[in-house]
């Protein structure tokens, strides 16, 4: 298997800020963003409530276009929105009016899957996530850790080439949020899915990564490989200096007060 | 281990004891509504009996308000003649069909006007131009158009119900969740797909609830157009005993019509239970 295969490129991209006015050089949103992420690669993007995370994620997946600068995801380039690229969205974004099953069955169904396949995937995908018996379940019955579970089935089972993640553990509770963190990793090693996973929490992103990439004003201030084995010890004294070094990294701006650190 | 089967078995007395505690209580607010319904008609018959038997009719001439007990017996006279049912079916008829063209053009337009800006533009200044005219008076003209026959009727029903479909199907479609949209794409839908998979299915709830405003103006619509000249329907009924003084027929024509509308309801209640089950999965569970 060739690991250095990229998989997402962008190439000194710029977007505005939907409202900003002409000419004016901090009204971008994103300053010139220039990252290589390789195929079986897991990278988090960490950065401030408005520092452009969700905007770049928006930006590979195609929502929205950037004003400069190029964005290629598995070498095509300028494409809308598709199958390519899965999303996870901070509030799982669940049919309402679909089952748990017809959820997951979603994308496979468009993509004209056997009867048989897509009953199996969802079998699998349903044990994997651990809902088994909430088949025939309503989003709206479920908890938000359950349906952001669902969420993460629905895009995996589509089998995207890269999997995009925007703070999609940020309204669980710790515990929970912890149980999600363990299990991610896991299918992530399971899958060789190419995941760039969106947050604001320092721990987060050195627990999960292998590539953190520091955002702040728009721009890409620390873009650091994480060199620790799975799973990854939290008190380990290599974890907490890298954990340091990032908060280090988020308190260097102006306004030291407002920085979550951790959650 | 024993301990926590007791805990348990406590945990199943204390929740059957409130269940029971809940029913009771709903038995109860039961008892009561239907005594009340029954206890209104006890009492009104008795006022009829009272002021016509007893006090000989100084209160109000018996002929203006009759009993219940007349009501229901002419009530009788016209379910054995067939004329009731006749006029039910006549209004039926006029109503299925007057709401059905109603919903349909409310359906495709609000399509229409939702996927093309051009369209947009094009017809809701047309529509805002019409919307604050009220629909009757539009019925004199319409009689003229299209005649006394049951085109004119229709068309005005079907006004109507399209009057207060439409906004809500349109709102319903333009507050489609653009997270939903987005996660759709994601997952390779095409726009047709999104919109079908999407779209649509977000803005049933709303369509249904501008088809139950629908059932209320269709009904207003349908007695007006039928009391304005018809020669049957329940509206006509009741013209005609007006010409007549037929105050009890009035009443049966008038009861016929609240029976008709609470079936129309309950029929719209049951398919939306069953079509929007997806709704209320979590509101049942909101508080005990």
């Amino acid at each position: 298997m060739i690991e250095n295969e990229v998989a997402i490129r962008l190439n000194n991209v710029y977007k505005k800020y939907e409202s900003a006015e002409q000419g004016s050089e901090s009204s971008y949103v994103l300053n010139g963003i220039s990252l290589d992420v390789n195929e079986n690669e897991f990278v988090c993007i960490l950065g401030k409530s408005g520092c452009g995370k969700s905007t770049f994620i928006n930006l590979i997946a195609g929502f929205l276009k950037p004003d400069h600068g190029q964005i290629t995801v598995d070498n095509k380039e300028n494409r809308g929105p598709s199958a390519d690229c899965g999303v996870v969205f901070q509030n799982h974004a669940l049919f309402p009016w679909y089952t748990v099953e017809k959820n997951i069955a979603f994308g496979l169904k468009i993509k004209g899957k056997s009867k048989k396949d897509i009953g199996q995937t969802i079998q699998n995908y349903v044990d994997m996530i651990g809902l088994k018996g909430y088949e025939k379940a309503y989003p709206g019955s479920l908890s938000g850790g359950m349906a952001q579970r669902v969420g993460i089935a629905r895009a995996l089972a589509n089998e995207p080439k890269v999997l995009l993640m925007d703070e999609p553990f940020g309204a669980l509770d710790a515990i929970t949020r912890e149980k999600m963190r363990l299990e991610l990793i896991n299918i992530w090693k399971r899958t060789k899915t190419t995941i760039v996973f969106v947050t604001h929490s320092v721990l987060e992103a050195v627990y999960l990564a292998n590539k953190v990439v520091l955002f702040k004003d728009g721009k890409i201030s620390i873009e650091v490989p994480i060199e620790l084995p799975y799973p990854r010890d939290t008190r380990s004294p290599e974890f907490l200096e890298y954990v340091s070094m990032f908060e280090q990294g988020l308190l260097d701006s102006s306004d030291e007060n407002d920085v979550k650190m951790t959650e | 281990m024993s301990q926590q089967l007791k805990q348990d078995k406590i945990a199943a007395t204390e929740k059957t004891m409130i269940d029971k505690r809940s029913k009771k209580k709903v038995n109860k607010d039961a008892y009561i509504r239907i005594f009340t319904l029954i206890g209104f008609f006890i009492v009104w018959q008795l006022i009829c009996m009272y002021n016509e038997r007893i006090a000989g009719g100084v209160f109000i001439n018996p002929n203006f308000l009759p009993s219940p007990s007349t009501i229901l017996r002419k009530a009788g006279t016209l379910i054995q003649n067939g004329s009731l049912f006749k006029h039910i079916m006549a209004s039926l008829q006029r109503m299925v069909w007057g709401f059905g063209w109603g919903l349909l053009i409310a359906v495709l337009l609000g399509i229409l006007v939702t996927s093309s800006k051009l369209a947009d533009n094009i017809v809701s200044p047309i529509l805002g131009l019409i919307q604050p005219i009220p629909a009757f008076a539009f019925l004199p003209l319409f009689i003229i158009w299209f005649g006394v026959g049951e085109t004119s009727k229709i068309i005005m029903i079907a006004y109507m119900s399209f009057g207060s479909i439409y906004p809500y199907f349109v709102d319903g479609i333009r507050n489609t969740n653009p997270l939903l949209i987005r996660s759709a794409l994601s997952l390779g839908a095409s726009k047709s797909q999104v919109f079908l998979k999407v779209v649509l299915k977000s803005s049933l709830p709303n369509l249904f609830l501008g088809m139950r405003m629908g059932i209320g103006s269709t009904f207003s619509a349908l007695l007006v157009a039928e009391l304005m000249g018809a020669n049957e329907g329940l509206g006509y009924m009741i013209n005609y005993a007006r010409n007549y003084f037929m105050i009890d027929q009035m009443f049966v024509g008038a009861i016929t019509i609240g029976l008709e509308f609470t079936l129309f309801s309950s029929l719209m209640d049951f398919i939306e239970k069953t079509l929007f089950r997806w709704k209320y999965s979590g509101a049942d569970k909101a508080i005990e």
